[in-house]
């Protein structure tokens, strides 16, 4: 396996150095769409490569991992691990994203990066089970129990609607950097999981988010703490039975990863892939009518990115 | 050396026992951290009566065993038995820090009391006919050890590494028991009490296991023997025997009551050792004193009554374990009809017969990572107190986990394959729509939905109405096209009538907001949770995560005989929109 890791890696890393020179091969380009400040589009939309290199494609469009973490930072990343489900079902972040970027952060020098999720099923389980555990402690990572309520912090949250206070696991609100790494799953009850519904695992009582306007709270809940960085695994998206899943019938071959900083302008391109409609994802609409990012995508500095 | 075999066996049966019960990293057990309870004699004999292989193979060596060599079993294997050792030389210990030698009487010969054991034995066999193993659940020393582990040692341990990790690993449960909690520490406080008055009084009078085993052991084939033409009677070795069994002036061991210690062997310097007897007569006694000949008539007289409540009760439990398959199989469409009953873990296959077989040892209560199998009170009935229950509130039961089948070591839970656990109806899931989110406050939930992983629960999508005032006409449209009479008109003449919509009532059919010729009823399209029976295996995780109060709109009803569920197959999942490129 090792060698066959070492062989993606190579082939994510030689894609990513090829962006630049070859970006007029991409759709991208197009004259009409919104310009490219910098070079840093706040969406990039990868495709065709296995999860590891296209991380590494679309952090390079981003400017590398080191504008988002510097030396001697902590880093807390926020993967979704709340089911007691393996990597094969979609129902978690795929571990080896969460395991390439804790590698990625203490290459950059991160003098700490911690993982968590206040999962739905048991947390042990869950963190074993979906592989992230592995993963994030063979990079030098570490995970963190989310498990107990002595773990949160009160928060105020005033610019929000409905979630005025939420206890807030407290890496989150004491980390150097925030990385939001979900997956994307269709939800029974908020329609779609990706970026925004991430959040409902940062908190100790998601039961307030239910019963307070599930939607309104979602997109409160960006307040909380804006990501810094967002990386939604949409690699085979879960297409129904979500979030939990029943089988593998349930999972679609997208093969695609969303990244950026814009987290309204990813969950919309997200919405996308799983075929909803403009309006479908209440949340989305909620949170670019509050002023958290654009869900109109014609707006959006967009940047896509297919590898071979 | 015969003692020094029995210190090490006890010491890494009790060492292994402790740690089969600290459950701190929730891993899937492998089977080898419960080999000590599976090797205890009333699980194993339970487990035998339901058919269980392994307990069979462990009886056979028990049984074996105790012919061979005696009671072995009381002092190598049984945890309640190791710990009296524990607290016996405690004592001696203590006597000897405070000087005095120890009372005279504590530790001597006494004379059997057989009529004793033996009629407890008998009440025991009998009652298990009448109510199940509610009295087996205080009497066996296994279960009273192990509760005690569960509710005392298990969230000590759970603390002790919160304390030294800093951060909350496990959340220890001190609460699991209740008020019972006394009840378990004092069910294994009375014996401890008990050995350190005089040794192994439990074992001899009380104890099922015990009474048991002593018929077995009459005449083992390597039994104690006493030389008198070498012993000198210095009777080192009555001191030292736990069981006061050892009769110096007839030159016998009561093998019925010898716990096969063996610490008699170390204290005699005078050739006492366990010797290869073959004959089943036991030694021929010099009849010296008057007092033999009544005990012995007691022993067989009782022994013979014993053996007939053997074989009736035998006879019972073979009937009753029949009758029981013929139980209520509550049928998934009548609702609450099994509403007095507690819910029992998945592979008990009926609550009747779970409630005959387990113990109440609690060792899958420690085992179980989501902590629903919780000690009941009075849920299941006098019967069931302190046997497992799925408690909705603390947790629910993991989808893929068969762990509490795997680890009980009675057949009480019976082991399931994860295929088959996974279909195992357990209860039935309710939805009171009117008490759900939804319903009430017209806002999106999928609290429950997201945790159902059978997918009995889903959602559709409804059409929920909202009359604007301002706009209505007050014509009764509505009023007169609602089926289920849930919209009125309000107000008054002056101020002008409108619709009101009661949000109990709704269905959210969305036939007001068609019948409206106003354009004052409108309706939004939300996700309501529907239920399919069929597929509901009763996990309780709808239950668990609905977040409404104090009554939740998920209700789960116990399924006294569990069923098993359909399972719901789709086609593979079609890409709703291009691959060949972005859909923005």
């Amino acid at each position: 396996m090792k060698r066959r890791d070492f062989i993606k890696l190579g082939f994510g890393v030689g894609a990513a150095f090829s962006l630049d020179t070859l970006s007029g091969l991409f759709p991208s380009a197009s004259a009409d769409e919104p310009a490219i400040v910098g070079g840093k589009p706040s969406l990039v939309a990868v495709r065709g490569g296995d999860r590891v290199a296209m991380l590494d494609a679309g952090l390079a469009a981003l400017g590398g991992i080191t504008s988002f973490v510097k030396a001697g930072q902590t880093v807390v990343i926020k993967p979704n691990c709340g089911w007691d489900k393996g990597p094969e079902m979609s129902a978690n972040t795929h571990p080896s994203l969460v395991g390439h970027m804790v590698k990625l952060c203490k290459e950059a020098g991160a003098s700490k990066v911690m993982v968590f999720d206040h999962t739905c099923d048991n947390w042990q389980r869950s963190y074993r089970n979906s592989g992230i555990q592995e993963a994030v402690e063979k990079n030098g990572g570490e995970m963190l129990s989310a498990a107990d309520e002595s773990m949160y912090r009160d928060h105020e949250n005033p610019s929000a609607r409905n979630l005025k206070k939420a206890k807030v696991h407290t890496a989150i609100l004491d980390s150097d950097v925030f990385i939001n790494m979900p997956v994307l799953k269709h939800h029974g009850g908020a329609r779609m999981t990706a970026c925004m519904k991430n959040a409902m695992g940062l908190v100790w009582d998601r039961g307030f988010f239910h019963s307070h306007d599930l939607h309104q709270c979602i997109a409160d809940a960006v307040l909380l703490r804006k990501p810094d960085l967002n990386v939604l695994d949409a690699f085979a998206p879960m297409l129904r039975n979500g979030p939990k899943g029943k089988d593998e019938n349930d999972l679609i071959a997208t093969h695609s990863l969303l990244l950026g900083t814009d987290i309204v302008a990813i969950d919309a391109a997200a919405s996308k892939l799983l075929g909803n409609a403009e309006g479908d994802v209440r949340h989305i609409d909620l949170a670019a009518e509050m002023g958290l990012g654009e869900k109109d995508l014609s707006k959006v500095a967009i940047r896509r990115i297919t590898l071979a | 050396m015969w003692r020094a075999v029995r210190i090490t066996v006890a010491i890494t049966v009790m060492v292994l026992f402790v740690f089969g019960f600290i459950n701190l990293s929730n891993r899937e057990p492998t089977g080898w951290e419960h080999l000590v309870e599976r090797l205890q004699f009333i699980p194993a004999l339970l487990g035998t009566w339901r058919g269980v292989f392994g307990a069979a193979v462990v009886v056979g060596i028990l049984v074996a065993l105790t012919l061979l060599f005696g009671r072995v079993y009381c002092s190598f294997v049984c945890p309640l038995g190791i710990l009296q050792d524990i607290v016996i030389r405690q004592r001696r210990r203590f006597d000897r820090l405070r000087g005095k030698k120890r009372n005279g009487t504590a530790l001597r010969f006494a004379q059997p009391l057989p009529w004793l054991r033996y009629t407890i034995l008998g009440i025991l066999l009998v009652s298990v006919f009448l109510s199940g193993t509610a009295l087996v659940a205080w009497l066996d020393p296994y279960s009273i050890c192990a509760r005690f582990m569960a509710g005392v040692i298990n969230p000590l341990a759970a603390n002790a590494q919160n304390f030294v990790e800093r951060e909350v690993e496990t959340q220890p449960a001190w609460g699991r028991y209740g008020w019972l909690l006394p009840a378990v520490v004092g069910a294994i406080l009375l014996p401890l009490a008990l050995a350190w008055w005089r040794g192994r009084v439990y074992c001899n009078t009380i104890c099922p296991v015990g009474a048991f085993l002593a018929l077995l052991s009459r005449a083992p084939l390597f039994r104690l023997r006493m030389d008198p033409s070498s012993c000198v009677r210095c009777a080192n070795c009555v001191r030292a025997c736990k069981a006061q069994c050892i009769d110096l002036k007839n030159y016998r061991v009561d093998t019925t009551r010898c716990v096969n210690c063996y610490d008699c062997v170390s204290a005699c310097e005078h050739g006492l050792s366990p010797k290869f007897t073959f004959s089943r007569r036991r030694e021929e006694l010099p009849k010296t004193k008057n007092a033999k000949e009544p005990a012995e008539t007691t022993t067989s007289s009782s022994r013979r009554a014993f053996l007939g409540l053997l074989a009736c009760s035998a006879s019972a439990l073979a009937t009753s374990s029949c009758r029981e398959e013929e139980g209520n199989p509550g049928n998934p469409g009548e609702l609450g009809e099994n509403q007095d009953s507690a819910i029992s873990p998945p592979g008990s296959k009926s609550v009747p017969r779970f409630l005959d077989t387990c113990t109440a040892c609690g060792l899958c209560i420690t085992a179980c990572p989501t902590r629903v199998l919780q000690p009941a009170s009075w849920q299941y009935g006098l019967r069931g107190v302190m046997k497992p229950q799925l408690d909705f509130t603390v947790g629910f039961c993991n989808f893929d986990c068969n762990i509490c089948g795997r680890v009980c070591p009675e057949g009480a839970i019976m082991p399931l394959d994860l295929a088959e656990k996974q279909r195992t109806q357990i209860a039935l899931a309710e939805f009171h729509r009117e008490r759900c989110i939804v319903q009430q406050h017209y806002t999106e939930c999928g609290a429950c939905t997201e945790h159902c992983p059978t997918k009995a629960l889903d959602t559709r999508e409804e059409q929920f109405p909202s009359c604007n005032p301002e706009l209505c006409i007050a014509c009764n449209a509505c009023v007169e096209t609602c089926p289920q009479k849930a919209i009125s008109l309000v107000g008054d003449e002056s101020q002008g009538m409108h619709a009101q919509i009661d949000r109990t009532k709704c269905i959210a059919c969305g036939k007001c907001s068609q019948a409206c010729p106003s354009g004052a009823m409108t309706s939004q399209r939300l996700l309501i949770p529907v239920l399919t029976p069929e597929l509901c295996i009763g996990c309780g995780a709808c239950t668990y995560a609905c977040p409404v109060r104090p009554k939740r709109a998920m209700q789960l009803t116990p399924r006294r005989q569990h069923l098993t569920a359909e399972v719901k197959r789709e086609a593979p999942a079609e890409n709703p929109v291009s691959t060949d490129e972005f859909p923005f």
